[in-house]
C-alpha cells in the first residue's frame, strides 16, 4: 500500500531540502507501518538546531505523530527573537 | 566586592550647561547591584532623573553605559546601552546599540557616560583616553551622521576613531530619532537620538588606546575559547546569522501568518518574496558585517547598482526594515527600502517607529481621514514608495505633514482627529516591531508589558512556537524566564542574537547565558558570580525598570494591546480568522510571575524586597504608589 503526502519547507530551510522553489515536495513511502515524524526528520538528516516546528495537518506536531496518507506536513525552521 | 578587571572602572560626568567635566569611580554598589550596560541604565535613570522632568529638558539626563564585557576578547562583546527618559513615550527610554564605538570608550578607560545640563550653542564631545573637550560643533549642525562622523575624523586628524552622532532628526526633535554609531550602527529606539539634540549634543567621538585588565587571564581566555567553539560550531550562529543575518525571519513570519502588512491589517503580504532574504541576496547584498570581535557577521552590507535607486549604500537592512518600509506600507519595492533604510541612517532616525508612522498615516489616507490637501500633495496610497521616501525626508526636517508625524502617535492623532487613533497601532506611545500577536498570541503578549513600550527585545525565547502549546500558566512563568534570560547579555555588554536565541537548542542558550557568561564575568573581573547571582541581577533591572514607570504614574491600564488585535479578525494568511482572546488570562498570569499586583500592575512589596530593592520600595510609597 504505502502513503503518499506532502512536505513543505518554508523560510531557508525551501532552498536547503527542496528541489522545487515553492518548497514543496511529494513523499511516497512504500511503508504499511507508522511512519511518525521522526522518521521523516531521519530521512532528511537535519542539522541540529535548523527545525524549530513542524506542523501536520495545520496543528503542532510531536516527533511521534504518525503521518497519514493525504497529510500536509509543515516545516519551519526554529526562530527566536524577532 | 572589589573587581579586579573587566571594567575600565571610571565614570565620565559631563554638565553640558556648566561646561564641566568630572572623573569620578565607578561605584561598587552599582557593580554588585546591577553589573553593567542595561542594569547601569536602568538604576541610574531610576537615581538621577527626577519624575517630573520634560524629556526635552537639560534636566534629563542622557546615560551611556557599557558592560564588564564589553570590549573584552568575549565574542560579540560590541554592546553598550543608552538611557534617557523617553521623549517618545514619557517613560523609561533606553537603546542597545553594536559596532565598535562601545568598545572604543572602554578602551579609552571608561565604563559610564553621564551627561547633563544642555549646551548653549551646538558642540561635540571629544574623548582621547584621559584628554575630554567639549568642542563647537556648528560646522556640523545640520549634517546627515555620515558627514558628521567623516568631518570629524578630518577635525580630529585620526580615521580611526569612533564616532556616534545624531542627524538632522535628533537635531530637530523628532520625537524617534537615535544615535548613530560607526556610520550604520543604530541606537534606535525611544528617541535617544532627540534626547541628545534637546542638549545641543551632535557628537560623541572617541579614541582608546588602553587594554583591559583582566583578573585571572588564563581562566578567561579558555571561557572565550569555549564560546567561541559554540558559536562557530552551531548551526545557528554558524550558518544562519552570517548566511541571513536577521532577514529570514521576513518568510517566516510571513509564513506563520503575523507579518505585519498594510499597517496591520492583515499578517500575509502577498508580494514578500520581492522582499524577502533571497531577493535580497540575489539582487543587492555586497557583503556581510560583523561587530567588535563577532564571529557572525550578521550585519548586512547592500548596494543598489541599477535602476531609479542606483547609488544606495547602507547597512542593512534588518528584518524589521524590511517589514516597516515595506509590508507594513504595502510596499514591495525592495530597492526602495533599502533608499529608505539608507535615509533613516543618514538622518538618524529610528526605522521602525518612522515605518510605524508612515502605515499609520497610509491608512488613514485610506479610509479617508487623510486626504492629499492635508499631506501637501504627498499620496499616502499603500505602496507609493516615493511618497514613503519624500515623508521620511519631511519627517526628519519636520516639514509640512511630516512635522504632524514627528511628534509620534499622540500627537499626529491629536492632529488628525480622534477617530485615526484606531489605526495608531502603538502601546505606550512605541509602535511594535513586526510579528501581530494574533498569529503567536503567547509570545507576542510581551509587546503589552515591555518596560520601553511595545518592544521585541524584552522578551526572546528561544523557540517561540514551544510557547504556544504550553498552558497558560507554565506560558506566562516561561515568558517570564525568558524576560530574565535576554536581560543577561545586555548587563554584560555582549550581543543577544549569539549568546542568547540564535543557538541550537535552548540547552545551548542555557550553557553560554548561566554557565559561561559568568564564568567570563568572574575570570575578568576577579568576582563570584553564578547562574543565580546573574538571575537574580536581571531580575532586579526589570524590577527597577517598572518602577522607574510606576513612580512616573504607569499602571496596568497601560499594559494594553491595541483594539485591533482584540477585535479584527486576521483576514487572510495561516491565522486567518484569529483575533487576540487571551489577554487577560496571559496578563493575571505574568503579573503573578513576576510578583505584581494585579490591581495596580506595581511590584509588591514582597517582591521588591526578594531583590534587595527596599530603598526603591520606601521611594515609591514616597511618590504615594501604593505598594501592597
Ligand atoms: S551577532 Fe550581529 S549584531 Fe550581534 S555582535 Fe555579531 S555582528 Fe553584531
Amino acid at each position: 500500500m504505502g502513503k503518499k503526502f506532502m512536505v513543505k519547507f518554508y523560510s531557508y530551510l525551501r532552498e536547503k531540502y527542496s528541489s522545487h522553489s515553492g518548497g514543496e515536495e511529494v513523499i511516497i513511502i512504500d511503508n504499511d507501518g507508522d511512519y511518525t515524524i521522526e522518521d521523516l526528520k531521519k530521512q532528511y538528516d537535519f542539522i541540529p538546531g535548523e527545525i524549530g516546528c513542524v506542523i501536520l495537518n495545520k496543528q503542532m506536531a510531536e516527533d511521534d505523530a504518525i503521518i497519514q496518507d493525504g497529510n500536509l506536513v509543515e516545516i519551519f525552521p526554529f526562530f527566536g527573537g524577532g | 566586592m572589589s573587581v579586579k578587571g573587566g571594567y575600565a572602572g571610571q565614570v565620565l560626568e559631563i554638565d553640558l550647561t556648566e561646561r564641566a567635566v568630572n572623573r569620578k569611580k565607578l561605584s561598587p554598589e552599582l557593580i554588585n547591584g546591577y553589573m553593567g550596560g542595561r542594569g547601569f541604565t536602568s538604576r541610574l535613570q531610576y537615581d538621577l532623573i527626577p519624575p517630573k522632568a520634560d524629556p526635552l529638558s537639560p534636566e534629563n539626563v542622557l546615560i551611556i553605559a557599557t558592560g564588564p564585557l564589553t570590549g573584552t576578547m568575549a565574542p560579540a562583546s560590541s554592546r553598550f546601552v543608552v538611557g534617557a527618559k523617553s521623549p517618545l513615550t514619557g517613560i523609561l527610554g533606553d537603546a542597545n546599540c553594536g559596532g565598535h564605538w562601545g568598545p572604543e570608550l572602554k578602551h579609552a578607560g571608561y565604563d559610564l557616560l553621564i551627561i547633563r545640563g544642555r549646551a548653549p550653542r551646538s558642540v561635540y564631545l571629544w574623548i582621547d583616553d584621559d584628554r575630554v573637550e567639549i568642542r563647537d560643533a556648528s560646522h556640523l549642525w545640520g549634517k546627515t551622521t555620515g558627514e558628521t562622523e567623516k568631518l570629524i575624523r578630518q577635525d580630529v586628524g585620526d580615521d580611526s576613531i569612533r564616532v556616534a552622532s545624531i542627524g538632522p532628526a535628533g537635531e530637530n526633535l523628532v520625537r524617534f530619532a537615535g544615535i548613530v554609531a560607526d556610520y550604520d550602527h543604530l541606537a534606535a529606539r525611544t528617541g535617544m537620538g532627540t534626547v541628545m539634540g534637546s542638549k545641543n549634543l551632535k557628537a560623541i567621538a572617541v579614541r582608546g588606546t588602553r587594554g583591559i585588565e583582566v583578573a585571572d587571564l588564563s581562566g578567561f581566555k579558555e571561557a572565550v575559547e569555549q564560546i567561541w567553539e559554540l558559536l562557530t560550531s552551531d548551526e545557528q550562529t554558524a550558518r544562519v546569522l552570517p548566511q541571513y543575518g536577521t532577514t529570514s525571519l521576513v518568510d517566516l513570519h510571513n509564513s506563520l501568518g503575523g507579518m505585519s502588512t498594510r499597517n496591520w491589517q492583515t499578517g500575509y503580504f502577498d508580494q514578500v518574496s520581492k522582499i524577502n532574504s533571497d531577493a535580497l541576496r540575489d539582487n543587492y547584498l555586497l557583503n556581510t558585517v560583523g561587530c567588535f570581535c563577532c564571529p557572525c557577521r550578521c550585519d548586512r552590507y547592500c548596494v543598489v547598482d541599477k535602476g531609479e535607486f542606483k547609488g544606495t549604500r547602507v547597512g542593512g537592512p534588518e528584518y524589521y526594515t524590511l517589514v516597516a518600509m515595506g509590508s507594513k506600507c504595502g510596499n514591495d519595492n525592495l530597492a526602495s527600502i533599502l533608499k529608505a533604510n539608507e535615509l533613516c541612517n543618514n538622518y538618524g532616525l529610528d526605522v521602525g517607529t518612522t515605518g510605524g508612522v508612515i502605515a499609520f498615516a497610509m491608512e488613514c489616507f485610506e479610509k479617508g481621514l487623510l486626504t492629499i490637501r492635508d499631506t501637501g500633495g504627498l499620496d499616502l496610497s499603500w505602496g507609493n514608495y516615493h511618497a514613503i521616501l519624500q515623508l521620511i525626508e519631511m519627517i526628519a526636517y519636520r516639514q509640512g505633514f511630516g512635522n504632524t508625524l514627528a511628534l509620534g502617535f499622540g500627537e499626529a492623532v491629536k492632529e488628525i482627529g480622534p477617530e485615526s487613533g484606531n489605526y495608531a497601532i502603538q502601546i505606550k506611545g512605541m509602535d511594535p516591531p513586526t510579528f501581530d500577536p494574533r498569529a503567536l498570541k503567547v509570545y507576542n503578549f510581551r509587546y503589552a508589558v515591555a518596560s520601553r513600550g511595545a518592544d521585541h527585545l524584552r522578551i526572546s525565547a528561544h523557540g517561540a512556537y514551544e510557547l504556544e502549546v504550553s498552558e497558560p500558566a507554565q506560558a506566562t512563568q516561561k515568558l517570564k524566564f525568558w524576560q530574565d534570560i535576554v536581560c543577561i547579555p545586555d548587563i554584560a555588554g555582549v550581543c543577544k542574537f549569539p549568546y542568547t536565541f540564535y543557538s541550537q537548542s535552548a540547552d545551548v542558550t542555557m550553557k553560554k547565558a548561566l554557565q559561561l557568561v559568568p564564568l567570563l564575568i568572574e575570570s575578568a573581573a576577579g568576582v563570584k558570580m553564578d547562574s543565580g547571582m546573574i538571575m537574580d541581577i536581571a531580575k532586579r533591572v526589570a524590577l527597577t525598570e517598572r518602577a522607574f514607570n510606576n513612580r512616573l504614574g504607569l499602571t496596568a491600564e497601560q499594559d494594553y494591546l491595541p483594539e485591533r488585535f482584540l477585535k479584527d479578525e486576521l483576514p487572510s494568511g495561516r491565522a486567518k480568522g484569529q483575533k487576540y482572546d487571551v489577554f487577560d488570562t496571559m496578563k493575571a498570569g505574568y503579573y503573578a510571575a513576576c510578583g505584581w499586583d494585579q490591581e495596580t500592575g506595581v511590584p509588591k512589596r514582597e517582591t521588591m524586597e526578594q531583590a534587595g530593592l527596599h530603598d526603591i520600595a520606601e521611594d515609591l510609597e514616597k511618590h504615594d504608589i501604593i505598594i501592597k
